[in-house]
């Protein structure tokens, strides 16, 4: 797993995961945009990030899921966060984005949570 | 960074929940400026910079979109340039609004972040204040450098329950005067890009090929000719790139241009000094021949030089010259034939004359007149005989260089030439030095050459309308030279004109074609001669070419 590297796997039922990798900062925050642009494209409403990985989020690289969130939602579909350590997700609390952004503890659940969403 | 953020290392542990949380939004802006400036300080990308400082910005303040305009300085009218993220993306409303000077003068009088249902704009800027609420932008943060706005941030889009306070204010303030100059100095890169670009524009535009190589001799700069001459004669050469910093012993080397970088080196101290002449270069068939120029210039950063060498191809002109050079000769020849057909028909005539005096004198039985008539008759034919001895040496002479004396050629020619008509006006005189010792030349050349001076010394008389023209052949012999010197007193030569003389098709002439003084040019330089020109208008002129002795 690269530092920076950033992978998309599509996991059916229009839902696609976007894994990030150990550091969502300023070097890969604009790939992570491209990448989440590039699934909501393809008209695939709900998208789950994997953070299983991540160590670090700056704030570049929450804006790149802040940018990008308002078009999944207006789809009907959401961004997920999957898996966050304590340390990303006090980022998230520092910042006021704990209750606006939808947190899974891992991609098992943003999955189910996803599968639940998508069939309504 | 991390220890500031997971709770193990923070700074200060008595701080209240939000204080601590306002304590670490701090240090992420830090670590997000810290990354911002050395990123851009690197590699100042206007694009990547605006899209970072937005993602940024979204982060930092929980806002889903923002956006930023930009007066471009580089455009007269001002043009604006649009940046985007998140709802503001496509955004006609937003892209739309134009910075005015009064719009300026209202933000900037203090730099800070205005909220956009506060701001009461007057007169027409109400309506761009309308917009910005129209879309949803929640703050506006002007960007100014040097006392001058240079563009606008808004931020939109704020997420539920987040309230921008005054320690956001502030930490926005903070971010945006950081970044601001490194905006400005994107768009002083672009220009200087820009400028590059345009440099190498009319470089690829000159014909010449241009080298230019740093204090080390290393290629900095090659342009589009330059890199054609490189590649037709060295098969390595691949790319333009792939030359960047070669040495210049690698670009000229020795195996594909021999004799090439000796020269160069020689030439280097003179600044903007005589191009180095006749460079031959060749590949199989190949040859190419180049008059380069090698100049220095101040380097880029003041305290450097740089070598710019200059190749200048000059094959096809001395290919025309080598043409205009045959088509003297075949031009000089058939002046020649149509000179000895009237020479030889004034010899006949004479001949004939003679004849029939001596054919009444026999009648007559007049012995004392026939045998006076038959001495004329043999005087002319011995003068007959010497003009065609004179011809007859001058189609044998030898084209290759041989030792030969001077004087030899000299005679030779002015037998040949005293007889002409164009000559019977002309006193034609000889100072021919003793011992004169031979020289190394073209026999058949230097008559060329003798021809040709004496030819146009009897048209600068003509010209001048003397009614008895003089011209004066001379040699003597120097410490280790030869000195030749034809004067005349014709026209003479304009002073400005004299250094142009053996030039391509330079004639003083009303009706010359200039080709005789091309040959007499090219005879010069086959001999490694020098020569002089003196002349006085209205009084006559005196060539002197001074040849290597022996």
């Amino acid at each position: 797993m690269s530092d920076f590297g950033i992978t998309t796997k599509d996991v059916g039922e229009g839902i696609v995961v976007i894994k990030s990798a150990k550091l969502l900062d300023n070097n890969n925050a604009h790939e992570m945009v491209q990448a989440i642009n590039a699934v909501q494209g393809r008209g695939i409403k709900f998208i789950i990030i994997d953070m299983t990985d991540l160590q670090f989020i700056s704030s570049a690289g929450v804006g790149s899921i802040l940018g990008t969130v308002e078009s999944s939602r207006e789809m009907g579909g959401d961004i997920v966060l999957a898996g966050p350590s304590e340390t990303v997700i006090h980022v998230f609390r520092v910042l006021d984005l704990l209750d606006y952004l939808t947190i899974k503890g891992s991609e098992q659940e943003a999955l189910a949570f996803c599968g639940a969403h998508n069939k309504v | 960074m991390n220890n500031f953020l997971n709770g193990s290392g923070r700074i200060q542990t008595d701080l209240s929940d939000e204080e601590r949380a306002m304590q670490d939004r701090n240090v992420l802006a830090l670590d997000a400026l810290s990354k911002l400036a050395r990123q851009f300080s690197n590699r100042p990308d206007l694009d990547s910079l605006m899209d970072l400082l937005l993602l940024t910005l979204s982060g930092q303040f929980s806002v889903t979109s923002a956006f930023a305009i930009l007066l471009d300085p580089r455009s007269e009218r001002q043009s604006q340039l649009y940046f985007a993220i998140g709802k503001f993306k496509q955004n006609d409303l937003l892209s739309s609004l134009v910075l005015t000077r009064e719009l300026e003068d209202h933000l900037t009088p203090e730099v800070k972040p205005h909220k956009a249902y506060d701001l009461a704009l007057p007169g027409q800027l109400a309506n761009f204040g309308y917009i910005l609420q129209e879309c949803g932008v929640h703050m506006i943060m002007p960007l100014v450098h040097d006392s001058k706005m240079i563009g606008l941030l808004g931020l939109g889009g704020l997420v539920a329950g987040r309230r921008c306070n005054d320690a956001d204010c502030e930490l926005l303030t903070t971010i945006v005067n950081t970044v601001t100059p490194f905006i400005a100095n994107s768009f002083l890169f672009l220009e200087i890009s820009e400028l590059n670009l345009w440099h190498l524009s009319i470089l690829d535009s000159v014909k010449q090929g241009v080298f230019v190589f740093d204090n080390n001799d290393r290629l900095k700069k090659v342009n589009a000719a330059g890199y054609q001459i490189l590649s037709e004669f060295k098969s390595s050469v691949r790319s333009i790139e792939s030359l960047q910093a070669v040495p210049m012993s690698l670009i000229f080397s020795e195996k594909a241009f021999p004799g090439w970088l000796k020269r160069i080196d020689a030439s280097r101290d003179l600044e903007h000094g005589k191009p180095l002449e006749n460079m031959v270069v060749n590949k199989g068939d190949n040859e190419r021949i180049f008059n380069i120029r090698v100049s220095r210039v101040l380097g880029e950063s003041s305290r450097s030089h740089d070598l710019v060498i200059t190749l200048d191809d000059i094959t096809g002109q001395k290919q025309s010259e080598q043409r205009l050079f045959e088509l003297e000769k075949f031009a000089e020849k058939g002046l020649m034939a149509s000179s000895i057909a009237h020479e030889l028909n004034n010899f006949l005539g004479l001949i004939l004359g003679g004849v029939e005096l001596a054919e009444v004198a026999s009648k007559r039985n007049d012995s004392e007149r026939l045998e006076g008539t038959l001495e004329k008759l043999k005087l002319t034919v011995a003068k007959m005989e010497r003009f065609t001895a004179g011809l007859m040496d001058y189609s044998r002479m030898d084209t290759a260089r041989t030792p030969q004396n001077l004087n030899t050629i000299i005679t030779d020619v002015l037998s040949f030439v005293s007889v002409q008509k164009k000559f019977s006006n002309i006193t034609i005189s000889t100072q021919l030095g003793e011992a004169l010792g031979k020289v190394n030349i073209d026999g058949h050349q230097i008559a060329q050459l003798l021809l040709n001076l004496l030819n146009n010394a009897a048209d600068a008389i003509d010209e001048a309308e003397r009614k008895i023209g003089e011209i004066e052949v001379r040699t003597s012999k120097g410490k280790s030279s030869v000195v030749l010197s034809i004067s005349d007193n014709g026209i003479g030569v304009k002073p400005e004109l004299k250094d142009k003389l053996f030039r391509s098709s330079f004639t003083t002439k009303k009706h010359g074609h200039g080709y005789g003084l091309v040959t007499v040019g090219n005879i010069i330089s086959n001999h490694e001669a020098t020569f002089e020109v003196d002349s006085t208008m209205g009084q006559g002129t005196t060539f002197t070419f001074t040849f290597a002795a022996v």
